[in-house]
């Protein structure tokens, strides 16, 4: 199955007409969406989110990387979810860090970045948010 | 879109390039690594002003999913 029709097949599950899904993403009218949804329009990276979002799904499940639609299916664990971070241990400590709304940060780091790293990472961002710094 | 409070500099473990923090009030600090390069902290504001400007920190991501989109 293609994005677009997941795209499609996700909307009727939901019960969402294309009117609402163009209203949501900022689209002027449905005929937008209706070209996505036949593959006639193809979308960017970016909006490819903005759709997760407004579909309540994740990226990879749009992206086919992941076999559940449900938002928090998107589990690290998930053997069809490709993988930017080599280390399935630091992925998921800095999946940690953007889901824990004390903390909340979206790192830029190598790929092959270690879990020692994020975790000192953690303790940085603690001792600024002590000192008042963010 | 909210706006970004403040950008600085902290020395940060050498593979982390640097982070966008998402405060309480709505707003971001952007972290740069103080120990790299002008040339890489650049770049990398650049990548979070990405991250930032599609609302990357709004809803439930998929970080691998996020990273790989915006390092290809």
């Amino acid at each position: 199955m293609k994005l677009y029709e997941r795209i499609r097949q996700r909307r009727e599950e939901l019960g969402m007409s294309q009117d609402e899904i163009a209203e949501k993403l900022g689209y002027k009218s449905r005929s937008t969406i209706a070209k996505i949804e036949s593959g006639e329009n193809d979308i960017t990276q970016s909006k490819i989110v903005a759709f997760a979002r407004v579909l309540d799904t994740s990226p990879a499940y749009l992206m086919g990387w992941a076999k559940q639609a449900a938002r928090n299916s998107n589990t690290l664990s998930d053997a069809n979810c490709k993988t930017y971070y080599n280390n399935p241990e630091t992925a998921k400590l800095a999946q940690e860090l953007y889901d824990n709304p004390d903390l909340r940060i979206l790192l830029d780091a190598s790929r092959d970045l270690a879990p020692e790293d994020v975790k000192a990472v953690a303790d940085i961002v603690k001792k600024m948010k002590k000192a008042g710094d963010i | 879109m909210p706006p970004i409070s403040n950008i600085i500099l902290v020395p940060l473990p050498l593979k982390v390039k640097g982070f966008c923090h998402y405060n309480a009030d709505g707003t971001q600090t952007i972290v740069l690594n103080s120990l790299l390069t002008h040339e890489a902290n650049f770049s990398t504001y650049n990548h979070e002003l990405n991250h930032y400007q599609d609302f990357d920190c709004q809803w439930a991501c998929d970080i691998n999913f996020l990273e790989t989109i915006r390092h290809e």
